[in-house]
């Protein structure tokens, strides 16, 4: 058996895998990578009984998706171990890590491209030098500096808000932003620029009207990828908030790991909730967010 | 950059640019350099966060000592190191392998690239929550896979068990890394022009020659990325043991990234876990350096 007499169904001229090697060896990436996840989703869609037993109900007979309704719009009824308070702070925590997500894409993105433009645009006094600080603000670990965070945050009283946070998942992602963005916008053929300047545009009007509709594929992934990044963000909200009214989507699911609920599908339904919009811009912008994943990578 | 060279409006040109990036500078010196300054000030101090009458009190490099001689700092480094020995033993082998399989041609291969990256997207909590529901020592899915097949006959403690927990955890970071090894080794897989392969067969060479001679020699500096990520992040793991074992049972999950948290939040003790800090961002550079020293050794001829 040489790999050029290996031919499959059309698809590939030659083959390092019999087709029999290659199936075995995709069902068992899915099945590594699929079934802890079906568990949790199995786990919110099954009854307390399912679970509750040794080996436990692999497969519910009447899936049950009543934790989602409960978790979003209902209350908490004869329950023994869950309140209507924890109800609402986890809803609580699914608007307040849409906030931070959001706004910090915004924020991330109005000063990522700007600078980003700037840099790979305009010679700039010590332009090189602050290129450089930005690569090495990419390099320290965010653990080195929440401690002098965290007392700045004391000082200036800033301690569990929602805007602390925000502020600082966009001081974390900036560098990546602007870096992203500058390799972007110097793929980007100057003369178009030049061109509208020439018709009578000004730099602002060049920057809105001829540069950014033009970068809008550029955008979209640094987006997706700061999103993903600072909806998944749990260290900073853990320490920088302590209120039930302040606390991120991910801190609130470690607190009900922690508090030992014994609801197991009412957690996992949460911890799917939790999941769905990182997963949601995986399946759906997978293309945007592997941009945004290698230049983080490579670069970082 | 050519019309950078123009000389005409050069000026009002940088102001402009200056402008642009006036915001994104105030908030990275504000937020992040000087921040980085503050945390090497505060590593030489002992600022009594508990007992503040005393004040704050330069101890020079006592806070560096108390680090390199701290017996649980000790342990925590040891279980530091075997996550990342595990993370790059076991990690690049299955990511490379995976990586060279999605690059193979075969129906809904999309489809299995998007579910790939799945655990990558899925938050640390979240992920920590998923494991706590497998590796549960009373009816968690890993007793139950055991016990329907026969291997055990009542359920076993795994995260309670402190000569299990750390390879457990082991295998949770494994999986949520694995997606996007293999997708960095997939993305230098792709950027290896095809005519090497024809050539090198038309030479005689078999796939694995082709394997060993060019794939992974080309390959290396993806695999140098490779080695320094799986470090970080054996340096920095948090979130699954925050959310699994708070470090324990009797220590045995504790890792250096848990254990700064904790000196630094839970004792309050700023100067002894800001100095941790460095000392962790100091190994792990010294490291990444001994990597690439090492990995691209070969390279320099090419």
């Amino acid at each position: 058996m040489n790999i050029y007499s290996r031919y499959s169904r059309g698809y590939h001229a030659k083959r390092a895998f019999s087709s029999i090697f290659l199936t075995i060896a995709i069902i068992f990436l899915l099945f590594f990578i699929l079934i802890p996840v079906a568990w949790l989703f199995i786990s919110s869609i099954s009854s307390s009984k399912d679970l509750l037993q040794m080996p436990p109900n692999w497969f519910p007979q009447l899936p049950d998706f009543s934790r989602y309704k409960q978790l979003l719009f209902g209350s908490a009824g004869q329950s023994t171990t869950l309140t209507d308070f924890t109800l609402k702070a986890f809803r609580y925590s699914l608007r307040n890590s849409l906030l931070i997500a959001g706004f910090v894409t915004l924020f991330a993105l109005i000063f990522g491209s700007m600078a980003g433009y700037a840099f790979a645009r305009i010679e700039l006094p010590f332009g090189n030098k602050l290129i450089y600080i930005l690569l090495i603000t990419q390099m320290i670990p965010v653990a080195v500096l929440l401690i002098p965070l965290y007392i700045m945050m004391t000082k200036l009283g800033m301690l569990n808000k929602l805007s602390t946070v925000i502020a600082l998942l966009v001081s974390i992602h900036l560098p990546f932003t602007i870096w992203m963005l500058r390799g972007y916008f110097q793929t980007l053929p100057v003369e178009m620029e030049e061109a509208a300047m020439v018709d009578g545009a000004n730099r602002f009007q060049v920057i809105t009207q001829v540069t950014l509709p033009v970068s809008l594929p550029g955008l979209f992934s640094a987006a997706a990828y700061v999103f993903m990044q600072s909806w998944n963000a749990f260290m900073i909200p853990l320490i920088f908030t302590s209120s039930d009214t302040t606390r991120s989507v991910t801190v609130a699911i470690a607190m009900f790991v922690g508090r030992n609920y014994t609801d197991y599908s009412l957690m996992c339904a949460a911890g799917v909730l939790a999941s769905l919009p990182p997963v949601i811009l995986a399946v759906f912008f997978q293309k945007y967010l592997l941009a945004g994943l290698t230049a983080g990578a490579v670069k970082g | 950059m050519a019309a950078v060279k123009k000389k005409r409006y050069l000026t009002s040109k940088q102001k402009f640019g200056l402008f642009l990036i006036s915001p994104s500078i105030i908030i990275i010196f504000g937020l992040m350099v000087y921040p980085l300054i503050y945390s090497l000030g505060i590593s030489f101090f002992d600022l009594h966060i508990t007992a503040p009458w005393i004040g704050t009190t330069f101890v020079g490099l006592k806070n560096y000592k108390s680090v390199i001689v701290d017996p649980e700092m000790h342990s925590a480094l040891l279980h530091t190191l075997i996550l990342a020995a595990i993370g790059i033993g076991l990690g690049i082998p299955i990511s490379f392998f995976f990586a060279v399989i999605l690059n193979e041609k075969f129906p809904l291969r999309g489809l299995v690239r998007g579910i790939l990256i799945i655990p990558w997207v899925i938050p640390g909590s979240v992920q920590g929550l998923l494991w706590s529901r497998i590796f549960d020592s009373h009816y968690g899915a890993l007793n139950g896979i055991l016990i329907q097949l026969g291997v055990i006959q009542e359920p076993v403690t795994w995260l309670l068990n402190p000569a299990r927990a750390l390879f457990l955890i082991a295998f949770a970071n494994l999986w949520g890394a694995v997606p996007m090894m293999t997708l960095l080794y997939l993305a230098g897989l792709q950027s290896i022009q095809e005519e090497l392969s024809d050539a090198c067969y038309v030479d005689g060479a078999n796939w694995w020659g082709y394997m060993r001679y060019i794939v992974v020699p080309l390959l290396l500096p993806i695999t140098l990325i490779n080695l320094v990520l799986r470090t970080i992040d054996a340096f920095t793991m948090f979130d699954l043991v925050y959310v699994l074992t708070g470090g324990g049972p009797a220590g045995a999950t504790q890792v250096t990234g848990y254990y700064l948290y904790q000196a630094a939040f839970t004792k309050l003790n700023y100067g002894y876990a800001s100095a941790l800090a460095w000392l962790i961002a100091i190994t792990v550079t010294l490291l990444a350096i001994f990597y690439s020293r090492f990995t691209l050794k070969g390279e320099t001829a090419s």
